[in-house]
């Protein structure tokens, strides 16, 4: 078993990208043995209403028949209407997990004061108390595209530790991936939370374990090697990158990046 | 495929790295960069051995002082020498110079390249690559016929603007290259951060115009919409320090083994390692 936990399908509004289908992220997959793609469909993240980019990965994946198999995450707004009945649904047609995707859909992973409530509502622990109930896993990604090259039309901002603490420390049972997030986002409290909470996942993406020794021993200080997966951020960027770190750095454990992100998934363990 | 496997194509063919650093350390006179880091240096040729990289080129730029005196750049570039020495065929020098010197800028690149066989001339965001400071270091490039290496970006964020406000990108490079078309420039870094489809559409036109594929961004398919515009022959490996991000590029693009090839060896660019090996 080899699990991608960082893959995607769709469009992204700024530039174009190749291998964006099941189709095309199966052939990079084969490319390298990955058996097994955790993937969403980034037109949620743009869509007025994120669920309709759900029904077109159902629908995708309905007529796909490669070798890889994926785990499909439903992409979940927990600020628009019928969220909560969208994502039971989307996990009763087989869905793997839920996806967040905060600075898109214009909402905080904190609790927030909206104009219409009366006390602060943390929407985003609604989505995670749902995935705890239903034993699905969650990935929540630090950002897509460097933000030195980004559209003036995108976000310049990546999710950072505090943000990510503000969620992860309310539920800490759910299967979390944190993908793409750069060790030098990370908080002290994060630090500690991810050294404390055990199903809290992250990859190398934004790491660069050959050059910076000390970035790598911060971040096998917070998660250990049995919480690094390997996650190539497909199709954005080229995934023998991930795959040099992974071969290359020996204090990485290979077989178990491979295979960490299985404990997160019902149908894998 | 193991990815070990695909790294034959740098175990088994010519590679030269044209974007690479040394550090300096703390030394004597109480400053950084008194002396070469030689762990570091020495780190990064098993790096180098590992990866099958046969050649690196590299420079000890000043990025931070905007006013990089020319004791300094002399200090920077000495240190750069002191890299070569140690390892003679391997490590190649670029001259690190402030070209607001004008006069100590012509004397420090006689120095490098006819005294200490450096292979080119690396700048900074001192001066846009354009600003008619540039103008007696080009004609003195000429002169030696050495190439120029930029460090460039177009960049779209405010934080990094505010910080390097003179960053040459693609348009600068190329308007300097139209004063000088005997001039050879390198673009440096595409993947090293900002905009690189701005970077490669503004130089396509310009073809004594060359671009290094170093940096920490290995967005796909920026080596094949390089190849596109430019050509391999216009491309040249390097990594900025950035290795699983730049090796990645070669491996995984959508190009022609001879293209990778061409990357790879930097073809165009062999005369100016030869001669200095002379």
């Amino acid at each position: 078993m080899f699990i991608d936990i960082n893959t995607y399908v769709g469009h992204w509004p700024f530039r174009n990208l190749k291998y964006n289908t099941l189709e095309g992220l199966d052939k990079l997959a084969r490319e390298y043995g990955v058996t097994h793609m955790v993937v969403a469909n980034l037109n949620g993240f743009f869509y007025k209403d994120a669920n309709t980019a759900n029904l077109e990965l159902l629908k995708e994946l309905e007529s796909y028949n490669g070798e890889t198999e994926f785990l499909p995450l439903a992409i979940v707004n927990p600020a628009y209407p019928e969220w909560e009945k969208d994502a039971r649904d989307m996990i009763a047609k087989g869905f793997a997990g839920f996806e967040l995707a905060p600075l898109y859909h214009g909402y905080s992973l904190a609790p927030e004061m909206l104009y219409d409530e009366y006390s602060p509502k943390h929407r985003a622990l609604e989505v995670l108390n749902l995935a705890e109930e239903l034993d699905v896993p969650v990935r929540i990604c630090a950002g897509f595209e460097n933000f030195r090259g980004r559209s003036p039309f995108d976000t310049y901002e990546n999710i950072k530790g505090d943000d990510y603490f503000a969620l992860l420390s309310k539920n800490k049972n759910v299967h979390v991936f944190v993908t793409s997030f750069a060790p030098s986002a990370v908080s002290d409290r994060f630090a500690e939370l991810l050294k404390d909470r055990e199903n809290t996942y992250l990859d190398l993406t934004q790491i660069s374990p050959i050059e910076s020794k000390k970035a790598l021993a911060k971040t096998l200080e917070n998660v250990t090697n049995k919480k690094l997966c390997f996650g190539s951020l497909s199709p954005f960027c080229y995934m023998a990158a991930e795959l040099i770190k992974m071969e290359f750095v020996p204090e990485l454990d290979t077989e178990a990046m491979k295979t960490n992100a299985a404990r997160a998934f019902k149908k894998l363990r | 495929m193991d990815v070990k496997k695909k790294m034959d194509l740098f175990y088994k063919n010519p590679v030269v790295s044209w974007h690479e650093h040394v550090n300096g350390i703390m030394g004597d006179r109480g400053t950084e960069g008194d002396r070469l880091d030689t762990q570091h240096c020495d780190e990064q040729m098993k790096i180098v051995d590992m990866f099958g990289i046969d050649k690196i080129v590299v420079s000890k730029p000043i990025p931070a002082d905007k006013h990089a005196s020319p004791e300094k750049c002399m200090r920077a570039n000495d240190l750069v020498y002191e890299a070569t020495q140690r390892y003679p065929g391997r490590i190649y020098g670029m001259a690190f110079v402030n070209p607001g010197y004008c006069d100590a800028m012509r004397k420090e690149i006689d120095r490098c390249v006819k005294e200490l066989d450096f292979v080119g001339v690396k700048l900074y965001h001192q001066y846009f690559m354009d600003d008619p400071a540039q103008y007696a270091l080009v004609e003195k490039c000429i002169e030696l016929d050495v190439p120029i290496l930029m460090h460039c970006a177009h960049l779209m964020d405010p934080i990094t603007r505010m910080r390097q406000p003179r960053c040459s990108d693609g348009v600068h490079m190329a308007n300097i290259a139209r004063r000088y078309p005997g001039a050879t420039f390198i673009m440096g870094h595409i993947g090293g951060g900002g905009d690189w489809q701005w970077a490669i559409k503004a130089i396509a036109d310009c073809p004594n115009v060359y671009a290094d594929i170093g940096g920490s961004i290995h967005d796909r398919p920026l080596i094949e919409e390089s190849v596109s515009y430019l050509g391999a022959d216009r491309l040249l490996f390097a990594t900025d320090g950035m290795w699983a991000s730049s090796i990645s590029k070669i491996l995984d693009a959508d190009i022609s083994e001879a293209d990778k090839k061409t990357i790879l060896k930097g073809e165009a660019f062999m005369r100016f390692l030869e001669r200095a090996g002379k």
